[in-house]
């Protein structure tokens, strides 16, 4: 054990893994920045990349990644009120008015010095969780995990921002999506439709890549220049930024160490539990910190706390996701799944047996954890600003070079075009679906957690049907009793506490329904809820009536699925019908203010460049696309099309595809279609 | 107006780099340019493992480079499908096994099947065994039959995936002995092991190479292979199952029928002295993978015996899988 420690540092103090380190910290930080990149995306993109590596550098890659995106999502909350990550929105209550006031540098010093603790705190716990666990995981079997992945999908449904019938039918929705393709038990195919590619099912990354980062790319594309701008930081020698940073350290010493501690606490242990993410764990946080604070009328002011608190909890919740994924193979956030996937890629199967073989790989990655802390602290002392400055890129640059390598991303998985295709089709659902109340992130944690159960669910039976009983399989289980006893506990408390309060769960939903009382009885979204929930009902009847085909375990678990996601939606349909006033909160329809001509350029392009991909080859095709956009994107946010300027979009799309041919193909070594012509 | 014509002259400049001097398929000249291999199974994958040790040797003995493209999916269905829509020309070569092949293509819809695939040779050696804890109620083969048939159902027995070669001696297993025994499918060796280990299941269909993995915790009651793999191992056929044997998944490179029959020769000829090569045979060792080397037509005799065993025990492979 002790040894194991030892040469994980050892390793992790590599020359080659220190560089990886700053590389990727860095990168993390640059993806967080950019708002709807969370650490998720960063993962998809670093992951191909990490092919070619060996498996001990690979995960310190994507560790650093996770771990410089976190603290990277704070930028733009700080300094454009826009949260980078979905950790970093609660920053923006308090960073943004803290920057306005002159004071963003101080800003992004206590998120950094929090991120830094947070990441401190996940690590300390993960070295001393991994050697208790390594024992009891061989308890761990499929009832265990199949308690674990319910208890995830319930907390998706119950947790997830909004109307929470819309939460449990986007997680169900994303649930079926992997009843696609061959059964996550026996392996028989099933609502293939007859089409061939689709008997390997819906991969979770490119559409994860596509509901999270198209709508915030197409947002970004057609964006209207509405006044936002990045508060901006003046110039400042090395001396000064030393004096100020040591300034906030010694404040936050003084007076936060209880607050960063359990701020981290909280991250981790909110990050253990499947499918609670990290908006959660950085409400939790930010509430408990104004509780406990003397001026809790400060808070949404600019209180220092109101910065470092969510700030120490995302970082915590690297290391807690990743509890789960190591020991259980669960992994219970989307970014968690993806470093999942990245251990598979290695040859490797996380879980059980992964803690007893891979110990020296383990403890090199609760390594790498401390050291991306202290290479992020450190590079956000040094590089203060800078990395803001991507924030500043003007959008029809961004938004061509960022699909590039979205697609990309989305293909390298599977070495499929189709799942270029993917990644925009969800993409452009979700645009449109988000305004309709769509949850992308109750979605994909279905998606995540949807194999896990059936797999857990249909073995769970198998046994148990060897065994004499589903309860005689689970007396014997005390680990699985346990967990299920919590969370009873745990649901009756709530509702107690709900009970006892009658109050709004959160803030958000508080405000939600201060906004539906002011709403006349006739507004567009309540006319939108009704024709897609009838939609949805008659979409599940047709597929329910495609069961009867399919052997019995093969049908079981989309037969529950499609149960769940009917009830949701009748639900829906009855509650808008009955209480549509109520639950209208909009006046104007969920789509105005959408640019369509803008909006159907821009996806011309783009459909015409996935065809291209097929004909002209990846590269080619990506520079015609980068260059058509540039100008027409540029055209359209008004910029004049003068000669010169159009010489510039030039240039720059064809350094941008070099520069894509060298790292992709020349550095990484990726296989890329290459179209029919070679 | 000048940069827009500079820009399409550009354009097209770039279209013409991109237009290659695509010869037709000649085997005089092939391979000409590189070779890619699909593999239906992803990177990290065991047969990405077996190719990669032969790959070097393999580029050296083909005077070109070789292209890995992972293709993956649907438990090898999906990249299998794609082999089957490239064309017949050499330059695109399938990495895939068997028996897995011959029980997808009779079980389930796919493009490929025994018939379209041209094998040019085959590696690895790995014949299935069943194993149960060293510490558990089992100490032999007829311990476990005889438990099996006083509770029928009772018996779990863990497989990897479905379809797979573990899959056909678990039917074979069955066929043979009449035992009513219940399959649990587990997605990796590595997950079913952790569950035979925590004491989920009572049982595995596997092979050896795990026995290095965790030494002293399981044992092995029979393997599938004509001789004793090692001393103290009984096989199957002398504890009196003479058709449990050669039962393995053996990887293959293929490529597509109506490939040139000069291409499918040259290739064959080109990649011969890989099956006695030492280093290779080394390394397969060292990294404990199974070794075993085969021409075109032992391919030939291990995908017959597939056949056979597979419609020998067809019937509880279909009912395994409901």
């Amino acid at each position: 054990m002790l040894d194991m420690v030892l040469q994980g540092v050892l390793g992790v103090l590599q020359p080659i893994n220190i560089l990886t380190l700053i590389l990727t910290v860095s990168l993390g930080i640059v993806i967080g920045a950019l708002p709807g990149f969370g650490a998720a995306t960063g993962l998809i993109l670093v992951l191909p990349l990490t092919y070619s590596l060996d498996p001990g550098t690979a995960f310190v890659a994507l560790c650093g990644v996770y771990v410089g995106a976190e603290y990277g999502g704070s930028i733009s909350s700080i300094l454009l009120n826009t949260p980078g990550t979905g950790g970093a929105v609660v920053t923006c209550f308090d960073g943004f008015p803290l920057a306005q006031r002159g004071k963003a540098r101080e800003a992004l010093f206590i998120s950094n010095i929090a991120s830094f603790s947070g990441g401190i705190v996940s690590g300390l716990v993960m070295l001393f969780c991994m050697p208790i666990l390594g024992g009891a995981v061989l308890h761990f079997g499929a009832g265990e995990i199949l308690v674990l992945a319910v208890i995830g999908l319930l907390l998706v449904g119950s947790i997830s921002a909004g109307d929470p019938l819309k939460g449990v039918g986007s997680a169900a929705l994303g649930v079926f999506m992997t009843c696609i393709g061959a059964d996550a038990f026996m392996g028989n195919p099933r609502f293939d439709f007859d089409i061939p590619i689709l008997i390997g099912g819906i991969p979770f990354i490119p559409v994860m890549l596509g509901v999270f980062s198209v709508p915030h790319l197409l947002r970004l594309a057609l964006g209207r220049q509405d006044g936002t701008q990045a508060v901006s930081m003046r110039n400042m020698s090395m001396r000064e930024n030393a004096r100020i940073f040591l300034d906030v350290f010694r404040d936050m010493f003084a007076r936060m160490k209880i607050l960063l501690l359990r701020s981290g606490l909280f991250g981790v242990l909110i990050g253990i539990v499947p499918g609670v993410g990290g908006s959660v764990a950085t409400m939790v946080a930010y509430s408990s910190a104004r509780r406990a604070s003397k001026q809790p009328e400060m808070f949404g002011k600019g209180a220092r706390e109101g910065i470092a608190a969510p700030e120490a909890s995302n970082n915590g919740l690297v290391g807690g996701s990743l509890i789960p994924v190591l020991a259980l193979g669960i992994p219970g956030s989307p970014a968690a799944a993806i470093f999942m996937g990245a251990i598979f890629l290695h040859g490797m199967t996380p879980g059980p047996n992964f803690l007893v073989s891979q110990g020296n790989l383990v403890y090199l990655l609760i390594m790498a954890v401390f050291m991306a802390a202290v290479v992020q602290l450190l590079l956000g002392f040094l590089t203060i600003g800078s990395f803001a400055n991507i924030l500043k890129v003007p959008p029809y640059l961004l938004f061509p070079s960022l699909l590039v390598i979205c697609c990309i991303g989305a293909y390298v998985v599977r070495g499929l075009e189709f799942d270029m295709w993917l990644f925009s089709g969800f993409g452009l659902a979700a645009f449109f679906l988000v305004r309709l109340g769509f949850n992308p992130g109750a979605f994909i944690l279905g998606m995540i957690l949807g194999g896990i159960t059936e797999g857990s669910l249909l073995e769970t039976l198998t046994l148990a049907r060897a065994q004499g009983g589903l309860l005689a399989y689970f007396m014997g289980r005390t680990i699985a009793l346990i967990i299920i006893g919590m969370v009873v506990i745990y649901f009756a408390w709530r509702l107690f506490s709900a009970w006892r309060t009658h109050e709004p769960r959160s803030a958000a939903e508080a405000s939600a329904r201060a906004e539906t009382r002011e709403v006349g009885p006739w507004s567009g979204l309540r006319g939108y809820d009704a024709a897609y929930s009838v939609l949805l009902l008659g979409i599940c009847a047709w597929l329910y009536s495609m069961l009867d085909e399919l052997a019995p375990s093969t049908a079981l678990f989309p037969r529950i699925v499609l149960t769940v996601l009917m009830l949701s939606m009748g639900a829906l349909l009855a509650k808008t019908v009955f209480f549509g006033r109520l639950y209208a909160n909009k006046t104007e329809s969920p789509f105005s203010g959408t640019r369509w001509t803008a909006l159907s350029g821009v996806l011309i392009v783009w459909g015409l460049y996935l065809w291209g991909v097929g004909v002209l080859g990846f590269y080619v095709s990506s520079f015609l696309m980068v260059l058509v956009l540039t100008v027409m994107l540029r055209a359209a946010a008004g910029e004049a099309g003068s000669p010169r300027s159009l010489l510039a979009c030039l240039v720059f799309s064809v350094i941008y595809g070099i520069a894509a041919y060298i790292v992709f193909k020349i550095f990484f070594g990726i296989v890329t279609p290459t179209g029919l012509i070679g | 107006m000048s940069s827009l014509t500079r820009l399409m002259a550009s354009a097209l400049l770039m279209l013409g780099l991109a237009l290659p001097s695509a010869p037709a398929a000649r085997a005089g000249t092939y391979p000409d340019r590189p070779v890619t291999v699909v593999l239906p199974f992803g990177a990290g994958s065991g047969a990405d493992r077996i190719i990669r040790v032969m790959l070097p040797r393999m580029e050296e003995l083909l005077g070109q480079k070789i292209i890995l493209d992972y293709k993956t999916g649907g438990g090898a269905v999906v990249g299998s499908n794609y082999f089957m829509t490239t064309k017949p020309d050499g330059y695109t070569l399938l990495f895939y096994n068997q028996p897995h092949i011959t029980m997808q293509s009779t079980f389930q819809k796919t493009a490929y099947n025994n018939d379209n695939l041209v094998p040019i040779f085959g590696a690895t050696w790995r014949p299935d065994s069943l194993n149960v804890l060293a510490d558990g109620p089992f100490k032999t083969l007829d311990d476990l039959v005889t438990y099996a048939r006083e509770n029928p159902g009772k018996l779990t027995v863990g497989t990897t995936g479905s379809l797979s070669s573990n899959h056909l001696s678990f039917a074979l297993f069955s066929k043979l002995t009449g035992l009513q025994m219940t399959r649990v499918p587990f997605n990796s060796a590595g997950k079913m092991n952790a569950a035979l280990l925590g004491g989920q299941i009572d049982a595995t269909f596997n092979n050896l190479q795990w026995l290095t993995m965790y030494p002293g915790k399981l044992r092995v009651l029979a393997t599938a292979s004509t001789e004793r793999l090692q001393p103290d191992i009984p096989t199957f056929t002398e504890q009196g199952y003479p058709e449990m044997v050669d039962i393995s998944a053996v990887n293959i490179l293929y490529a597509r029928k109506g490939t040139p029959e000069e291409i499918v020769e040259r290739l064959r000829a080109v990649f011969t002295p890989l099956l006695t090569d030492e280093n290779i045979k080394a390394e397969f060792i060292k990294l404990d993978i199974g070794y075993g080397m085969f021409d075109h037509n032992q391919v030939q005799e291990l995908t017959d015996l597939a056949v056979k065993q597979t419609e020998q025990a067809g019937g509880y492979i279909k009912a395994s899988m409901q």
